[in-house]
């Protein structure tokens, strides 16, 4: 980090350094009509009803702020989704704060909540064994390293991860030391893969920055209030971690024979998947105020970082921006994984589409960056919401300093969430009420899960909001639209992360891999969700496995969650044209 | 210039209301100090422009955006055939947030003033994230034509033909705008994507790591340069003394710094930033006694255990000096600075080994830095004789970061001394490339033209 950053971010501010990205005027003169934004705001019923605490679901987030303005305070705050009991519903690991003042030693509280099924949840976290205590918490990913069909939970903190291994009856043992996973860093999202392809989830641990309290420093906003820093003010980016999984329980630290010493950042979001078409796993990290790292698996254990040659690292012209979350999807269905990643307050989120292995920043006035320049996004998770073929996008908001239009009384740091439907072809229109809820909710959001909590084909969301409650919203958009989900398992039953499946129904054509470890700090519903609008049957469904062998699949009829194992379905030539 | 048409004289239609700060925010005492002059002066000549643009400046230096808006506002009510108000006035819309809003009045800005360069570089700046391709057209043809020095017209229309995949005019018209200013950073992106959309592996990866990582700071205007003087907070004043010290104008920072001290007194920072300041500038008595009151304000500040350390070097207390090093990395392991630290105090003993150590205990923290392979190589090529060595440090620093003319240079140098003249001119040729006409390739031909 050059001491220089920190004078141009002072008055670059002054000279007016953002950029905007709504209307499309033609004209030379500033008519009424040039200057409406483009994105025309598509007016609807809410999509979404808050869950109250009636539902059992009671978890309040807690950054144990004492008025000192610890940075890890403003970061704080993932959920996941777990079926650790295998009953079928989806339950859900919240992570919370506890306190980084020394002066105030407190634990971090996070919970586990068992669905029960019907909107009733029960507060199962001691039951289960999910204790830390010690650390800061961040956030977590689900899965299954040791291969035994039952999802384990990774907690990321600040001061100690942990690894709590599924027993199979209800409860988790913590097995942090005996795995050797624990990471004495400030870590932030995580991810399992298989980079190797050995058959075993290794673990991808994305770090911030090195800190202790004693590196904290005053730091202010607009006229000189006390505020949090940013992360350039520490100048001390953290390099990311990987653990090889043995298969034996344990996992060796591999960060540096696998290369990735070598590039480093804030770091804050993870998304993985095969970006360039080569059959290998590849890494993507979001970096706050630093480039971003592609890490291209290089098919012999090791990484290269090829982020700023593929054109995901900076913006268009060259300036880093504050990566927050990171999800990888094909937005435009052409079998490529694009990467979206949300941004600070007038930088815009940003989509970096795939054109066959390199990147453009794309920005277009209907995109799903446009309208973001507002809002500092966290929480992101692209899902068909309301079933009609095609992916939604919702996005948790929420400052990280102090300044803008004040939309709580309560809160300074808070914004409304952002909910946008998809049109096709990478268009989305913005949904109001914000956020698809009435009212809509004014948090300082960070980690987002989506998944389908009841069973009824349509997507949910959880929201952790920073010193607030939760929010727990059941989607209640029509059951107009069709949908199919999958749950995929490779031949020993096992999770087969990365897979990625490939759908044709009344001639349209979809994508989605099996990775639910992205968004920020945050761990989303493992199973595919298609929504399918109005067709009636699935004619094909192909999946390429993460070996490379692609089968394909009857015709499925849509409605319910299928279970797809690896084996089963019929395999194609290697030429098969993916 | 159309921005100073009216500097210096007063206008008699009635002066606009005088902005003050929203009640209930709190302000920092020394920019409420500033402002409370600044607002004195506008109270006793309402009429004169000058004043309220200086007010609106301190404003927006201190991130006062909205009353910056509406003094800039009352401004152009004053003199409505000054562009620079009505600009800056869209200009904080845009810091608030309201894209939509700002866009509308940087449009109203060029339909006003069409010969206003600065107003075209906005909107065209605008329309590009916009994706409207019409204006983005209009607008950095109209700045190439207004103001054909700007780099940023070619530039802007180069990253227009980028996204339009029109490669080769992309091509030439961001050669062009590097070719006026060839510190203009963004071009050099932008003609890296060209080059890697063209094939051009190595081209691109150089023009992208010259091009990456600093902002693209706006066309500079009249007013743009008087920005800095305004700021009054303190991270922002610590941020320009820094700035001032890497220039190698220590003196002008301990000046800026001292005129923060009645306001931050016992501040741990900029005490800090006072003993840094003062260090660089020779006056180590005065950094000592700076810092020891940082430190006494908090003890446990690792970055004033930092600059204490590398005071202690300069006096020649070397044993306290590494005992503050040391205490810094017990507070923060993978302090790099504190390992950095730690080698100057080695290097002041003339201990290189130990320093070498101290700056590959730096590298495992931060191993991307490419100055501490510098830093290593110049070690072991001076002082230690070491040049094979040497030049692996220096092939590393140049691997990290492509673009390091500094690093380059020693290469160069040290291939020439060891009679690798095919590589040392390899070398030259590079840097040629990457920082014509800069000090590092005279001293690189320097040194080539010695016997």
């Amino acid at each position: 980090m050059t001491p220089r950053l920190l004078w141009v971010w002072g008055f670059l501010l002054f000279l007016g350094c953002r950029r905007t990205e709504q209307p499309s005027p033609t004209g030379s003169s500033a008519s009424a009509r040039e200057t409406e934004p483009v994105e025309a705001i598509a007016k609807s019923s809410p999509w979404f009803a808050r869950e109250s605490e009636s539902s059992g679901f009671d978890f309040h987030h807690s950054s144990g702020k004492t008025g000192r303005f610890f940075l890890p305070e403003m970061e704080t705050g993932g959920v996941g989704l777990i079926d650790f009991d295998q009953d079928g519903w989806m339950d859900v690991v919240c992570i919370d704060g506890g306190s980084v003042d020394p002066g105030h030693p407190t634990p971090p509280r996070h919970r586990l909540y068992r669905n029960l099924g019907h909107w009733k949840f029960v507060d199962v976290t001691e039951s289960a064994g999910i204790q830390c205590p010690d650390g800061y918490g961040m956030g977590c990913a689900v899965g299954d390293f040791d291969g035994d069909g039952w999802p384990d939970l990774y907690i990321t903190q600040l001061g100690g991860n942990r690894l709590f291994r599924n027993n199979k009856n209800g409860t988790f043992s913590d097995v942090t030391q005996q795995a050797g996973v624990a990471v004495h860093s400030w870590s932030t999202s995580a991810a399992f893969l298989d980079y190797d392809g050995d058959g075993h989830l290794d673990l991808a641990v994305v770090n911030y920055i090195h800190w202790t309290p004693e590196r904290e420093m005053p730091c202010f906003s607009a006229g000189g209030q006390r505020d949090y820093c940013s992360p350039v003010n520490y100048r001390a980016p953290a390099p990311m971690t990987l653990f090889h999984n043995r298969g034996d329980g344990t996992f060796e630290d591999s960060t540096d024979k696998a290369g990735l010493l070598r590039a480093y950042g804030n770091g804050f979001g993870i998304t993985t998947g095969d970006f360039d078409h080569d059959g290998r796993v590849d890494m993507y990290i979001a970096n706050d105020a630093t480039p971003n790292q592609l890490w291209i698996n290089r098919r012999n254990g090791t990484f290269v970082d090829e982020a700023l040659l593929r054109g995901c690292a900076l913006n268009s012209v060259g300036v880093p921006r504050a990566g927050m979350g990171a999800v990888a999807i094909d937005l435009f269905e052409n079998g490529w994984l694009d990467l979206y990643v949300t941004h600070l307050v007038g930088e815009g989120n940003g989509l970096f589409v795939n054109q066959t292995g390199n990147f453009i920043d794309g920005i277009t006035p209907d995109g799903p960056m446009a309208g973001s320049l507002a809002f500092t996004g966290f929480g992101l998770a692209f899902g068909d919401f309301d079933n009609d073929g095609i992916a939604d996008l919702y996005v948790a908001n929420g400052r990280v300093r102090l300044g803008g239009k004040a939309w709580s009384a309560q809160d300074a740091y808070a914004e409304p969430n952002t909910l946008r439907r998809g049109l096709g072809g990478g268009r989305f229109v913005e949904i109001r009420p914000q956020g698809g809820t009435e009212p809509p909710i004014f948090g300082t959001s960070r980690g987002l899960a989506v998944g389908d909590l009841d069973n009824d084909g349509r997507l949910d969301a959880i929201v952790i909001n920073r010193d607030g409650p939760a929010d727990m919203l059941r989607n209640i958009t029509g059951p107009e639209g069709s949908w199919i989900g999958f749950h995929l398992r490779d031949g020993k039953r096992r999770e087969a992360r990365n897979a990625v499946v490939r759908i044709e129904a009344s001639g349209r054509q979809q994508w989605q891999q099996v990775q639910p470890n992205q968004g920020y700090c945050s761990s989303q519903d493992p199973r595919l969700h298609f929504g399918l609008g109005a067709a009636r049957l699935v004619e094909h469904v192909w999946v390429r496995w993460p070996d490379g062998i692609t089968e394909e699949f009857g015709p499925q009829i849509p409605g319910a969650y299928r279970p797809i194992q690896k084996g089963s379905g019929q395999k194609l030539p290697a030429a098969f044209s993916w | 210039m159309v921005g100073g048409l009216w500097y210096g004289t007063h206008v008699s239609s009635p002066p606009p209301p005088l902005v003050r700060p929203a009640a209930g925010v709190t302000l920092d005492s020394q920019v409420r100090g500033y402002l409370d002059e600044l607002i004195s002066e506008v109270e006793r000549h309402p009429s004169d422009p000058d004043r309220r643009k200086n007010l609106g400046l301190a404003y927006a230096a201190n991130g006062l955006w909205s009353e910056a808006r509406e003094t800039f506002l009352g401004l152009k009510s004053m003199v409505p055939q000054q562009p620079l108000a009505p600009m800056y006035a869209a200009v904080a819309l845009q810091e608030l947030s309201d894209e939509a809003g700002a866009w509308r009045e940087f449009l109203q800005v060029t339909s006003s003033f069409p010969a206003f360069a600065p107003g075209w570089y906005r909107v065209g700046e605008a329309a590009l994230r916009r994706g409207d391709h019409p204006k983005v057209e209009q607008a950095f043809e109209r700045l190439m034509a207004l103001a054909p020095r700007e780099w940023r017209g070619p530039a802007g229309l180069g990253e227009l033909r980028l996204s339009q995949g029109r490669l080769e005019e992309a091509q030439s018209l961001l050669e062009k705008a590097i070719h006026m200013d060839f510190s203009a950073k963004p071009a050099h992106y932008l003609l890296g994507q060209v080059y890697r959309n063209l094939g051009r592996t190595n081209e691109a990866q150089l023009a992208l790591d010259l091009g990456s990582g600093e902002n693209r700071l706006p066309m500079p205007d009249e007013w743009s340069e008087e920005a800095p003087g305004h700021m009054r907070l303190l991270p922002d004043q610590l941020a320009q003394a820094e700035e001032l010290s890497e220039r190698g104008q220590p003196e002008q920072a301990v000046q800026l710094l001292r005129h923060a001290l009645p306001f931050h007194g016992e501040q741990p920072e900029l005490l800090n930033g006072l003993a840094i300041a003062s260090n660089r500038a020779g006056q180590s008595g005065e950094a000592l006694a700076y810092v020891d009151r940082a430190l006494q304000a908090d003890p446990k500040s690792v970055a004033a255990l930092v600059t204490r350390a590398l005071v202690r070097a300069r006096l020649g207390r070397f044993d306290a000096g590494r005992m503050d090093a040391e205490e810094a990395l017990r507070l923060a392991p993978c302090l790099t600075q504190a390992h950095l630290a730690m080698a100057e105090l080695w290097l002041s003993q003339d201990n290189d080994r130990k320093a070498i150590s101290a700056l590959e205990d730096a590298l495992r923290c931060d191993p991307k830095n490419a100055d501490i392979h510098v830093e290593i190589g110049g070690i072991l090529w001076h002082n230690l004789g070491e040049k094979g060595s040497a030049m692996k440090h220096y092939q590393s620093a140049v691997s990290i970061h492509p673009a390091h003319a500094h690093a380059w240079s020693c290469l160069g140098q040290l291939q020439w001394e060891t009679g690798d003249s095919i590589a040392a001119r390899q070398t030259h040729e590079q840097l040629i490339r990457i920082a014509p006409g800069g000090r590092e390739l005279a001293e690189l031909e320097s040194a080539m033209k010695a016997p």
